[in-house]
Protein backbone atom coordinates (compact mmCIF):
# COMPACT_ATOMS: atom_id res chain seq x y z
CA UNK A 1 0.00 0.00 0.00
CA UNK A 2 0.94 3.14 -0.78
CA UNK A 3 1.49 5.63 2.13
CA UNK A 4 2.28 8.84 0.49
CA UNK A 5 0.61 11.29 -2.44
CA UNK A 6 1.89 8.91 -5.79
CA UNK A 7 2.43 10.89 -9.25
CA UNK A 8 -1.13 9.64 -10.31
CA UNK A 9 -2.80 11.41 -7.71
CA UNK A 10 -0.89 14.64 -8.33
CA UNK A 11 -2.28 14.09 -11.80
CA UNK A 12 -5.44 13.10 -11.23
CA UNK A 13 -6.32 16.37 -9.09
CA UNK A 14 -4.84 18.19 -11.05
CA UNK A 15 -6.74 17.37 -14.00
CA UNK A 16 -10.10 17.56 -12.48
CA UNK A 17 -9.13 21.00 -11.77
CA UNK A 18 -8.35 21.79 -14.86
CA UNK A 19 -11.39 20.06 -16.75
CA UNK A 20 -13.42 22.18 -14.14
CA UNK A 21 -12.23 25.89 -15.11
CA UNK A 22 -12.41 24.61 -18.82
CA UNK A 23 -16.00 23.96 -18.16
CA UNK A 24 -16.78 26.84 -15.97
CA UNK A 25 -15.21 28.93 -18.86
CA UNK A 26 -17.56 27.02 -21.42
CA UNK A 27 -20.24 27.45 -19.47
CA UNK A 28 -19.66 31.11 -18.50
CA UNK A 29 -19.01 31.85 -22.51
CA UNK A 30 -22.57 30.38 -23.15
CA UNK A 31 -24.40 31.92 -21.49
CA UNK A 32 -22.29 35.63 -21.50
CA UNK A 33 -24.78 38.45 -22.68
CA UNK A 34 -27.22 40.56 -20.37
CA UNK A 35 -29.66 38.64 -19.09
CA UNK A 36 -33.23 39.82 -19.74
CA UNK A 37 -35.87 37.00 -19.36
CA UNK A 38 -36.50 34.68 -16.59
CA UNK A 39 -37.82 31.27 -17.97
CA UNK A 40 -39.60 28.82 -15.23
CA UNK A 41 -40.06 25.36 -16.26
CA UNK A 42 -41.54 22.18 -14.20
CA UNK A 43 -40.94 18.77 -14.48
CA UNK A 44 -39.27 19.83 -17.80
CA UNK A 45 -41.39 22.15 -19.69
CA UNK A 46 -41.66 25.57 -19.79
CA UNK A 47 -44.57 27.06 -18.20
CA UNK A 48 -44.13 30.20 -17.22
CA UNK A 49 -41.40 33.64 -19.10
CA UNK A 50 -41.44 36.63 -17.06
CA UNK A 51 -39.52 40.01 -18.00
CA UNK A 52 -36.87 41.43 -15.48
CA UNK A 53 -39.04 43.69 -13.21
CA UNK A 54 -40.20 43.53 -9.80
CA UNK A 55 -42.63 40.62 -9.49
CA UNK A 56 -43.19 37.71 -7.35
CA UNK A 57 -45.21 34.44 -8.21
CA UNK A 58 -46.50 31.33 -6.67
CA UNK A 59 -45.47 28.21 -8.26
CA UNK A 60 -47.62 25.62 -7.13
CA UNK A 61 -46.89 21.62 -7.87
CA UNK A 62 -47.75 18.03 -6.55
CA UNK A 63 -46.45 18.40 -3.44
CA UNK A 64 -45.76 21.56 -2.49
CA UNK A 65 -44.88 25.38 -3.34
CA UNK A 66 -42.06 27.41 -4.31
CA UNK A 67 -42.64 31.30 -4.76
CA UNK A 68 -40.11 33.08 -7.04
CA UNK A 69 -39.20 36.52 -7.34
CA UNK A 70 -38.27 38.29 -10.18
CA UNK A 71 -36.22 41.68 -9.74
CA UNK A 72 -34.76 44.21 -12.36
CA UNK A 73 -31.50 42.48 -11.00
CA UNK A 74 -32.34 38.78 -11.50
CA UNK A 75 -34.44 36.29 -10.01
CA UNK A 76 -34.31 34.57 -6.81
CA UNK A 77 -35.98 31.67 -4.98
CA UNK A 78 -37.72 33.18 -2.08
CA UNK A 79 -39.67 30.69 -0.26
CA UNK A 80 -40.54 26.91 -0.74
CA UNK A 81 -41.91 24.14 1.55
CA UNK A 82 -39.46 21.39 -0.19
CA UNK A 83 -37.66 19.17 2.05
CA UNK A 84 -33.66 20.69 1.55
CA UNK A 85 -34.63 24.22 0.48
CA UNK A 86 -31.13 24.54 -1.64
CA UNK A 87 -33.25 26.57 -4.49
CA UNK A 88 -33.84 29.51 -1.49
CA UNK A 89 -30.36 29.34 0.17
CA UNK A 90 -29.06 29.18 -3.15
CA UNK A 91 -30.14 33.43 -3.67
CA UNK A 92 -30.43 35.97 -6.28
CA UNK A 93 -28.90 34.75 -9.81
CA UNK A 94 -28.60 37.72 -11.97
CA UNK A 95 -26.35 36.50 -14.66
CA UNK A 96 -27.65 34.81 -18.42
CA UNK A 97 -27.34 31.03 -18.34
CA UNK A 98 -27.76 30.59 -14.71
CA UNK A 99 -29.89 28.73 -12.85
CA UNK A 100 -31.47 27.71 -9.48
CA UNK A 101 -32.64 23.98 -9.38
CA UNK A 102 -35.18 22.37 -7.53
CA UNK A 103 -35.50 19.15 -7.74
CA UNK A 104 -37.70 17.69 -5.13
CA UNK A 105 -40.49 20.27 -7.01
CA UNK A 106 -38.55 19.34 -10.24
CA UNK A 107 -38.42 23.27 -10.57
CA UNK A 108 -36.08 24.85 -12.69
CA UNK A 109 -35.68 28.98 -12.95
CA UNK A 110 -33.62 30.15 -15.55
CA UNK A 111 -32.28 33.42 -16.83
CA UNK A 112 -31.84 33.79 -20.54
CA UNK A 113 -30.55 36.49 -22.81
CA UNK A 114 -31.91 37.32 -25.88
CA UNK A 115 -28.94 36.21 -27.63
CA UNK A 116 -28.94 32.76 -25.50
CA UNK A 117 -32.54 32.20 -26.90
CA UNK A 118 -31.48 32.93 -30.63
CA UNK A 119 -28.92 30.50 -29.87
CA UNK A 120 -31.22 27.90 -28.54
CA UNK A 121 -33.60 28.48 -31.75
CA UNK A 122 -31.24 27.66 -34.15
CA UNK A 123 -29.80 24.84 -32.35
CA UNK A 124 -33.31 23.20 -32.03
CA UNK B 1 -12.09 -10.20 15.05
CA UNK B 2 -14.42 -11.79 13.19
CA UNK B 3 -14.98 -10.22 9.88
CA UNK B 4 -18.92 -9.70 10.46
CA UNK B 5 -18.14 -7.60 13.71
CA UNK B 6 -15.59 -5.30 11.56
CA UNK B 7 -18.31 -5.06 8.74
CA UNK B 8 -20.92 -3.85 10.80
CA UNK B 9 -18.74 -1.76 13.19
CA UNK B 10 -17.34 0.05 10.02
CA UNK B 11 -21.37 0.27 8.79
CA UNK B 12 -21.96 1.92 12.33
CA UNK B 13 -18.89 4.12 11.71
CA UNK B 14 -20.28 5.56 8.68
CA UNK B 15 -23.96 5.91 10.36
CA UNK B 16 -22.33 8.38 12.56
CA UNK B 17 -20.47 9.89 10.39
CA UNK B 18 -23.65 10.38 8.49
CA UNK B 19 -25.56 12.05 11.37
CA UNK B 20 -22.44 14.13 12.14
CA UNK B 21 -22.34 15.38 8.56
CA UNK B 22 -26.29 16.16 8.64
CA UNK B 23 -25.59 18.49 11.76
CA UNK B 24 -22.87 20.60 9.76
CA UNK B 25 -24.90 23.31 8.29
CA UNK B 26 -22.98 22.90 5.34
CA UNK B 27 -24.93 24.74 2.79
CA UNK B 28 -23.26 26.39 -0.06
CA UNK B 29 -26.45 26.88 -2.28
CA UNK B 30 -25.35 24.33 -5.15
CA UNK B 31 -26.97 21.06 -4.33
CA UNK B 32 -25.05 18.16 -3.90
CA UNK B 33 -22.19 19.57 -2.13
CA UNK B 34 -21.49 17.93 0.86
CA UNK B 35 -18.52 16.54 3.05
CA UNK B 36 -19.31 13.02 2.26
CA UNK B 37 -17.81 11.78 5.55
CA UNK B 38 -19.59 8.56 5.73
CA UNK B 39 -17.19 7.58 2.59
CA UNK B 40 -14.03 7.35 5.28
CA UNK B 41 -15.93 4.08 6.68
CA UNK B 42 -16.27 2.70 2.81
CA UNK B 43 -12.74 3.73 1.77
CA UNK B 44 -11.41 2.08 4.89
CA UNK B 45 -13.43 -0.96 4.06
CA UNK B 46 -11.94 -1.00 0.76
CA UNK B 47 -8.30 -1.52 1.74
CA UNK B 48 -8.91 -3.63 4.94
CA UNK B 49 -11.07 -5.84 3.13
CA UNK B 50 -11.99 -6.85 -0.61
CA UNK B 51 -14.39 -4.73 -2.74
CA UNK B 52 -17.16 -7.31 -1.96
CA UNK B 53 -17.17 -6.52 1.62
CA UNK B 54 -16.37 -3.05 0.88
CA UNK B 55 -19.89 -2.61 -0.84
CA UNK B 56 -22.11 -4.34 1.20
CA UNK B 57 -21.12 -1.80 3.85
CA UNK B 58 -22.11 0.87 1.37
CA UNK B 59 -25.23 -0.05 0.19
CA UNK B 60 -26.15 -1.23 3.96
CA UNK B 61 -25.08 2.54 5.09
CA UNK B 62 -26.75 4.44 1.35
CA UNK B 63 -30.22 2.60 3.26
CA UNK B 64 -29.73 2.92 6.67
CA UNK B 65 -28.94 6.47 6.62
CA UNK B 66 -31.55 7.36 3.61
CA UNK B 67 -34.50 6.28 5.74
CA UNK B 68 -32.68 7.41 9.40
CA UNK B 69 -31.93 11.35 7.89
CA UNK B 70 -33.28 12.08 5.13
CA UNK B 71 -36.63 10.90 3.32
CA UNK B 72 -37.70 8.42 0.52
CA UNK B 73 -36.90 10.38 -1.98
CA UNK B 74 -33.13 10.96 -1.46
CA UNK B 75 -32.33 6.88 -1.99
CA UNK B 76 -32.31 6.60 -5.85
CA UNK B 77 -30.03 9.90 -5.48
CA UNK B 78 -27.44 9.06 -2.87
CA UNK B 79 -27.80 5.62 -4.33
CA UNK B 80 -26.63 6.15 -7.67
CA UNK B 81 -23.51 8.73 -6.22
CA UNK B 82 -22.87 5.84 -3.89
CA UNK B 83 -22.34 2.79 -6.15
CA UNK B 84 -20.51 4.90 -9.32
CA UNK B 85 -18.63 6.26 -6.53
CA UNK B 86 -17.88 2.93 -5.76
CA UNK B 87 -17.30 1.52 -8.75
CA UNK B 88 -14.76 4.16 -9.57
CA UNK B 89 -12.37 3.53 -6.13
CA UNK B 90 -12.33 -0.55 -6.92
CA UNK B 91 -10.82 0.64 -10.15
CA UNK B 92 -8.53 3.21 -9.21
CA UNK B 93 -7.66 0.78 -6.14
CA UNK B 94 -6.65 -1.78 -8.68
CA UNK B 95 -5.14 0.30 -11.06
CA UNK B 96 -2.56 0.40 -8.33
CA UNK B 97 -1.43 3.63 -8.98
CA UNK B 98 -2.96 5.82 -7.26
CA UNK B 99 -2.84 5.99 -3.40
CA UNK B 100 -6.16 6.98 -0.92
CA UNK B 101 -6.32 10.30 -1.74
CA UNK B 102 -5.88 9.27 -5.39
CA UNK B 103 -8.72 6.70 -5.05
CA UNK B 104 -10.75 8.64 -2.63
CA UNK B 105 -10.74 11.47 -5.27
CA UNK B 106 -12.26 9.28 -7.67
CA UNK B 107 -15.02 8.82 -5.70
CA UNK B 108 -15.82 12.12 -4.76
CA UNK B 109 -15.73 12.91 -8.22
CA UNK B 110 -17.68 10.17 -9.67
CA UNK B 111 -20.06 10.58 -6.92
CA UNK B 112 -21.10 13.95 -7.97
CA UNK B 113 -20.80 13.25 -11.62
CA UNK B 114 -23.47 10.66 -10.66
CA UNK B 115 -25.71 12.77 -8.57
CA UNK B 116 -25.97 15.62 -10.98
CA UNK B 117 -26.99 13.13 -13.56
CA UNK B 118 -29.99 11.97 -11.80
CA UNK B 119 -30.84 15.33 -11.23
CA UNK B 120 -31.01 16.07 -14.98
CA UNK B 121 -33.01 13.05 -15.24
CA UNK B 122 -35.64 14.04 -12.43
CA UNK B 123 -36.08 17.84 -13.83
CA UNK B 124 -35.56 16.82 -17.56
CA UNK B 125 -33.44 20.07 -17.82
CA UNK B 126 -29.91 20.05 -19.18
CA UNK B 127 -29.07 23.22 -17.33
CA UNK B 128 -28.42 21.32 -14.54
CA UNK B 129 -25.34 20.85 -15.88
CA UNK B 130 -23.90 24.24 -14.95
CA UNK B 131 -23.29 22.82 -11.52
CA UNK B 132 -20.88 20.58 -12.98
CA UNK B 133 -17.55 22.59 -12.29
CA UNK B 134 -18.04 23.04 -9.07
CA UNK B 135 -19.18 19.99 -8.07
CA UNK B 136 -16.08 18.44 -9.82
CA UNK B 137 -13.87 20.55 -7.83
CA UNK B 138 -16.07 19.89 -4.48
CA UNK B 139 -15.80 16.43 -5.26
CA UNK B 140 -11.96 16.33 -5.95
CA UNK B 141 -11.60 18.82 -2.57
CA UNK B 142 -13.47 16.31 -0.08
CA UNK B 143 -12.16 13.56 -1.72
CA UNK B 144 -8.79 14.35 -0.26
CA UNK B 145 -9.31 15.46 2.86
CA UNK B 146 -11.26 11.84 3.19
CA UNK B 147 -8.36 10.08 1.55
CA UNK B 148 -5.66 11.93 3.42
CA UNK B 149 -7.76 11.70 6.69
CA UNK B 150 -8.21 7.60 5.70
CA UNK B 151 -4.28 7.30 5.40
CA UNK B 152 -3.69 8.57 8.81
CA UNK B 153 -6.36 6.78 10.30
CA UNK B 154 -4.45 3.24 8.92
CA UNK B 155 -1.07 4.29 10.20
CA UNK B 156 -2.42 4.25 13.61
CA UNK B 157 -4.99 1.39 13.61
CA UNK B 158 -3.01 -2.08 13.85
CA UNK B 159 -4.47 -3.81 10.71
CA UNK B 160 -3.56 -7.16 11.55
CA UNK B 161 -5.32 -7.06 14.50
CA UNK B 162 -8.59 -6.48 12.31
CA UNK B 163 -7.92 -8.97 9.80
CA UNK B 164 -7.41 -11.69 12.07
CA UNK B 165 -10.03 -14.09 12.70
Amino acid sequence: MKNNMTKADVILIFGVFVLSVLLAAGFFWYGRGTASVVVIEQDGREIMRLPLQENTVRIPCENGYNIVMVTERGVSVKEADCPDRICVRQGEITGGGQSIVCLPHKLVVRLVSEDGEELDAMTN
Amino acid sequence: MKKIAVLSMLTGFALMLSYVESLIPLTPGIPGIKLGLANLAVVLCLYLYDWKDALMVNVARVLLASFLFGNLYVVLYSLAGALASFAAMAAAKRAACFSMIGVSVCGGVFHNAAQLLVATAVVRTIQVVWYLPWLLIAGCVTGMLIGLTAMEVLKYVRISDWKGG
